[in-house]
């Protein structure tokens, strides 16, 4: 492992690269260690942690998954019944889902009460909101996608909520929807989005997230 | 050389009083290893298993169904009906199939499938005319398939594989038979 | 073939070849129970498959006659000739087990519990179209 490391450090010199995402000291006040309470500061990083277990767990699901109305329900339950593991990787991936929403929320009810987003930090608070967005539309794609009665229903009742916003409401519905029903068009397109679309945005603006609060820092102590 | 295996040797006593007294920061690196390695392992492992699921599945349905021996043939064709059980999957298929099954005179197995190649009626071996012929309109076959009236093609074949004296049949092919 | 897998340009270029018309007759009193007419059914439909399957390019099947009714001999020599002037040949009706046909009709044949096994109702019907050749 070592010389493996050292040889790709001689020609590469990857040292640095990493040192400088990973050195850096936590501050006294973030650290649980002397104040018990600064836990409230790891919310942040278990999003990300959720996040990474989804992105994974996704990945291996859509081994098996098929986005089709004729064979999604049976694909989940060929996967979740007769698949090894199949019920832990989609209970991950289920459970995870509430946990994401869970550990974001309580992230920016820190963000929020320790002040954290006044200057020169708005631009990431925005990026937060953005990522919220993200995550949200992320479980709502993704209730659809088991294709049971449940999803089915949530789905339309969603819709429909869209459909009564002022003036662009009826084009939302169209552009979820993809055709006259929820139906096969819809389910193809929230998998679409769920899987290709919005996890890319979502990507990109982690990757925002994160060099903000690198350049930064953590805000001071209250 | 003796040089260098002395300085090994030197090298290996001072490791293991290294490990003897090990450092806090190796303490807690290995530690904090152990602990990332465990969380790790247990989101991976299921996921891994899961995704290799298949391979470890036990190869109960094979693409060969064993249907005869090769003793009971003779050049005149028999019929057989078997069961093939698919399951691919959650779409599991369990359909019955006939096959015409004939040695030749150099001893080949050769099954064919009795679907007529004109409109799919099934067709029937008259031995008296040593021909495959249809109820439905009146095509006509050799015993090897070829298709002398009505129907715009020869039967179709199934693959056979013979082992140790018996025969299996696998997936439906084009007639090869005929075209020799 | 099912009437259901034909549309014009199938059957424009096919109908010649199929000159036989099978209409199953479930006969059902309103007595049985639904579990009993699952069964009544799935006899019906077994029977169905033993010519379905062995003369698929010659053979229609038809959309079903369901219940007893009275006039059924008036009703179905009436269907018969209609079903001969689209230019089927032969009328088989293939009945589900246990009905019993009493009255007079003319159907070319009739596939009932004395017919009850596909060897002997596929033998039937072949004889059906030997005896139309042999009339030519």
């Amino acid at each position: 492992m070592k010389s493996v490391y050292s040889w790709m450090d001689e020609r590469l010199d990857i040292t640095p690269l990493w040192r400088d995402i990973a050195d850096h000291e936590v501050p006294e006040h973030v650290n649980p260690a002397h104040h018990f309470s600064a836990f409230v500061y790891c919310f942040g990083g278990l999003t990300f942690f959720v996040t990474v277990i989804q992105i994974l767990s996704g990945m291996f699901l859509t081994m098996y998954y098929v986005p089709d109305i004729i064979n999604a329900h049976s694909s989940v339950d060929y996967l979740q019944n007769k698949v090894a593991f199949g019920d832990i990787v989609r209970g991950m991936h289920h459970w995870g889902a509430s946990l994401v929403i869970v550990m974001m929320f309580l992230h920016t009810l820190r963000v929020f009460f320790t002040g954290s987003y006044k200057a020169p930090r708005e631009m990431n608070w925005v990026i937060g909101m953005l990522i919220f967005m993200v995550m949200l539309g992320l479980g709502f794609t993704g209730y659809l996608l088991p294709w049971d009665n449940k999803a089915y229903f949530a789905t339309k009742v969603g819709i429909q909520i869209a459909e009564t916003a002022p003036v662009i409401g009826a084009y939302i519905k169209e552009f979820l929807q993809g055709g006259p029903v929820v139906g096969a068009q819809t389910l193809t397109r929230f998998f679409a989005i769920h899987v290709f679309f919005l996890p890319a945005v979502m990507l990109a603006l982690l990757g925002g997230h994160f060099f903000m609060i690198r350049k930064q820092g953590i805000s001071g102590p209250l | 050389m003796s040089d260098g295996i002395a300085k090994g040797h030197d090298q290996h006593t001072e490791q293991s009083n290294h490990k003897k007294e090990m450092s806090r920061r190796q303490f807690l690196t290995y530690t904090l290893g152990a602990t990332g390695g465990f969380l790790a392992a247990g989101i991976t492992i299921p996921m891994i298993r899961f995704a290799v699921d298949p391979l470890l599945e036990k190869g109960e349905a094979t693409d060969f169904v064993k249907v005869t021996e090769v003793s009971k043939l003779t050049t005149t064709p028999i019929e057989i009906r078997f069961q093939v059980n698919q399951v691919d999957g959650w779409v599991e298929s369990n359909p019955e199939l006939i096959a015409w099954l004939r040695k030749d005179e150099a001893g080949n197995v050769t099954a064919l499938s009795p679907v007529c190649k004109h409109l799919g009626c099934t067709v029937n071996f008259v031995s008296t005319d040593n021909k495959y012929e249809c109820p439905c309109h009146g095509a006509q076959y050799t015993n090897e398939g070829k298709n002398l009236k009505v129907a715009p093609l020869p039967l179709d074949e199934y693959s056979v594989k013979v082992d140790n004296g018996s025969v299996y049949l696998g997936q439906i092919i084009p007639n090869h038979l005929t075209s020799k | 073939m099912k009437f259901t897998d034909f549309n014009q340009s199938i059957w424009n270029e096919t109908s010649a070849y199929y000159d036989t018309c099978v209409i199953p007759y479930s006969g059902l009193t309103g007595n049985e129970t639904p579990p009993r007419v699952v069964q009544l059914l799935s006899g019906l439909k077994e029977r169905l498959e033993w010519i379905e399957v062995p003369f698929k390019g010659r053979v229609i099947t038809y959309p079903a006659l369901q219940y007893c009714f009275e006039g059924f001999s008036e009703f179905t020599n009436y269907l018969i000739n209609n079903l001969r002037s689209v230019g089927f040949k032969f009328v088989i009706l293939v009945v589900a087990p246990s009905v019993i046909i009493k009255q007079e009709c003319a159907f070319d044949l009739v596939i009932d519990d004395r017919n009850d096994d596909s060897a002997k109702c596929k033998e039937e019907i072949l004889q059906l179209w030997r005896k139309d050749v042999s009339n030519l």
